[in-house]
């Protein structure tokens, strides 16, 4: 397929969420980037967490992600690394989930992150991952709480590398 | 997801992130991402295409050792020529 240079997705993106959901709609925006954190260790001896926007949780103990609101969901879910495949679900009103439910590591690699560590291309998978919902239009909440909730949990695990998948 | 790696980062946490929109990255600033260029709910390839899941998830080990400058938006070689979904995607003619 052809490129997408005459796309700008914020334009489109943005039309489409002041027109339909939220007027004063505008995107979070920063003048500097975040500086990288360097690895303290080679990969291969690293802890790594998965942290995604699939709008990931856990069928039988976690309430579905809020996919019907304008406001969206700043909400997290953590999911342990060692949870089997049919014991998560995807809620996000921004992709079709049904293409991911078939084949969860497209948006959540966590089976081929298991498999990385059985090769030995990580050091270990994280005992905690974080999956977000990815429409999130208002972000002052997710900025200053609930993001630094989920950070504190991956540094309370000595998170070495934190892989973030969008949807 | 920029944002949400803006703040890991602040935290002490090393990241990288994968984009599949490099203009809202460029907006965020988050400290290094990837861009691959799939639609929505693809991000690592096709249902099933495991080659590619894996080179891109191996990806993204790589470039998380590298050293770049901040706000970096590396291009990896990742193109959707399956069909048409990505294109009618941006243009919010499909989910």
């Amino acid at each position: 397929m052809g490129s997408n240079a005459e796309v700008d997705f914020t334009v489109v993106e943005g039309d489409y969420i002041r027109s339909k959901l939220i007027p004063d709609f505008e995107w979070t925006r920063f003048d500097r980037a975040t500086e990288p954190v360097p690895l303290s260790k080679p990969v291969t001896d690293a802890r790594v967490a998965l942290v995604v926007t699939a709008g990931a949780y856990l069928t039988g103990s976690q309430e579905a992600f809020n996919a019907k609101t304008a406001l969206g969901d700043d909400t997290f879910r953590v999911i342990p690394g060692d949870t089997p495949r049919e014991d998560i679900a995807l809620s996000h009103p921004g992709y079709d989930t049904r293409r991911a439910a078939q084949d969860l590591d497209c948006v959540f690699p966590l089976t081929l992150l298991r498999e990385l560590q059985a090769q030995r291309a990580i050091g270990e998978i994280a005992s905690r991952h974080v999956s977000f919902m990815g429409y999130i239009p208002r972000t002052e909440r997710l900025l200053t709480e609930t993001a630094p909730k989920a950070a504190h949990i991956l540094a309370e695990d000595e998170v070495d590398l934190a892989i973030l998948v969008p949807s | 997801m920029g944002l949400i790696q803006r703040v890991l980062g602040e935290a002490g946490i090393s990241t990288v992130s994968l984009t599949l929109v490099r203009e809202i990255t460029a907006l965020v600033k988050p400290s290094k991402a990837l861009y691959v260029q799939h639609p929505f709910g693809l991000t690592l390839g096709g249902i099933g295409d495991r080659t590619t899941h894996e080179a891109i998830l191996r990806d993204c080990l790589r470039w998380a050792e590298k050293t770049l400058p901040a706000g970096e938006i590396v291009e990896l070689p990742y193109r959707w020529e399956i069909d048409d979904l990505r294109e009618r995607q941006l243009r919010k003619e499909a989910r």
